[in-house]
């Protein structure tokens, strides 16, 4: 994959994505002029700052240009200390600096890559020359996006359940280990809900299993539909489901509950070219930190979970 | 407009028979026009904003650095020469470009009676300068530049 998104980027001859937007902080109005110019023929998105200050400033924006171009010499803030500014501040992902400057001594050489600059270029720089150094950094921002991306993909896999998208065991209880943290600090409660798929091994044996992974998927997908944007929806197991509602008391979690199971039982699920009927069993329980720990917040809501299954199912039982 | 840099910039210059302008005081180095819009990659139009941006910010340059010097104040010398330096590197006059380099380390040097002593054939070479880039413009039948 990481592969692929190289070789695309690297045989292109537009910037990729993830380096297309270029800061230019440069004083001088003529290398201003030149450098739009030229950067605008060869397809970058411009951010021009006039001095060192505006461009930090741009910088701190929620989605900066991670291609800079820094002078050295500039009013209230310099380059240099700009280079420094930007590597203490070690944002991710990273950000290629190439700084030019009149000054063409080896020290100041050092100077400028011993700051944070990536690359450093003296004035008047040629225009190909530039080009092609615009090109290594771009060449370098593009394979760190895809590691980005690769990372983000790792982490999604690692937390989600591959099938219906919700977060899987370890991550829903890990996120419910965190709520009950906050619970803890802010004094309020969660609100927890044990589901189970009403007789879906006969859902599987009767359509198939593939039939049975579209009910899965629908299931988890009006699960998610009925609670509220910040409730955290996990499959906890086969067809079981956990739902974590933070700030949630007993008359709330139980109507969320009841929300579920008429959105499931209201209609068919298209499974597999079937029309399935679909219900679950849900049992809820309160974590109210000083009260209960999250294990017994979980046995409450299983128990209440059982119960509504031996009272006939497609139904919810709270845990009193 | 460049005619307006010209009048801030100062003197005028001698015509040769060519119709070219030879700049006196940088010797054998004229404005290279071709050169210069060679190195801004064939683009007439930013060659002319280029000349015209240089027209503009030139004379407040000089008078800058004029008050620099007179105000001993050598950060300020070292770093308008330092722009300047800059931006006559793609002008491609070799010698005017020393000259601002000299200035620059006059300034880091707070050698102010040495900038002093450069100043006057610099300022000339500049005024010079913008002088035959108006005349290589006329010459050329490129529009004049407008602010």
């Amino acid at each position: 994959m990481m592969d692929a998104i190289a070789v695309q980027s690297l045989g292109s001859e537009q910037p990729g994505p993830a380096c297309d937007r270029v800061l230019i902080a440069e004083d001088d109005p003529m290398f201003r002029r030149i450098l739009r110019s030229w950067l605008e023929d060869w397809g970058y998105q411009i951010t021009v700052a006039e001095d060192g200050a505006q461009a930090w400033h741009i910088l701190q924006e929620i989605s900066p240009p991670h291609l800079l171009i820094l002078d050295w010499i500039m009013p209230n803030l310099n380059g240099i200390d700009l280079c420094r500014m930007v590597r203490e501040r070690a944002s991710s992902p990273y950000q290629y600096i190439l700084l030019v400057t009149a000054k063409d001594d080896k020290q100041d050489l050092v100077r400028g890559l011993e700051a944070g600059a990536d690359d450093y270029l003296s004035k008047p720089f040629d225009r190909d020359e530039l080009r092609a150094r615009l090109r290594t950094g771009r060449r370098i921002l593009t394979l760190q996006d895809a590691q980005f991306k690769i990372g983000e993909e790792l982490r999604l896999q690692a937390n989600h359940d591959g099938l219906t998208g919700a977060w899987n065991r370890t991550a829903i209880l890990g996120l419910l280990q965190r709520e009950f943290e906050h619970a803890a600090r802010s004094g309020n409660t969660v609100g927890l809900i044990m589901l189970d798929l009403d007789y879906f091994k006969k859902v599987n044996d009767t359509y198939g299993h593939l039939a049975g992974d579209d009910v899965l998927v629908e299931a988890a997908q009006r699960m998610r539909q009925a609670v509220r944007s910040y409730d955290l929806v996990g499959r906890y197991g086969g067809e079981e489901f956990l739902i974590v509602s933070p700030d949630c008391n007993t008359e709330q979690i139980q109507a969320c509950a009841e929300r579920i199971r008429s959105a499931m039982a209201r209609e068919p699920v298209h499974a597999y070219g079937s029309k399935i009927a679909v219900t679950l069993s849900a049992g809820t329980a309160i974590l109210a930190p000083g009260l209960n720990t999250e294990r017994e917040a979980l046995a409450a809501a299983d128990a209440a979970l059982y119960d509504a299954k031996s009272a006939g199912r497609n139904r919810v039982v709270s845990c009193t | 407009m460049l005619d307006d840099g010209l009048e801030r910039g100062g003197s005028s210059q001698a015509k040769t028979s060519n119709g070219k302008q030879a700049i006196a005081g940088i010797g054998a180095a004229p404005w290279n026009r071709s050169v210069t819009l060679e190195r801004l990659g064939g683009d007439e139009k930013l060659l002319h904003e280029v000349m015209r941006i240089f027209a503009e910010e030139a004379p407040k340059h000089l008078s800058g650095l004029r008050d620099a010097i007179a105000q001993q104040d050598a950060g300020r010398v070292e770093r308008i020469a330092h722009r300047l330096q800059g931006e006559l590197g793609y002008l491609t006059i070799p010698e005017v470009l020393l000259a601002a380099r000299e200035l620059e380390e006059k300034g880091r040097n707070s050698d102010f009676e040495g900038a002093l002593r450069l100043l006057p054939s610099f300022e000339a070479d500049v005024s010079r300068l913008l002088h035959l880039m108006v005349a290589e413009e006329r010459a050329s039948g490129a529009p004049e530049a407008t602010p």
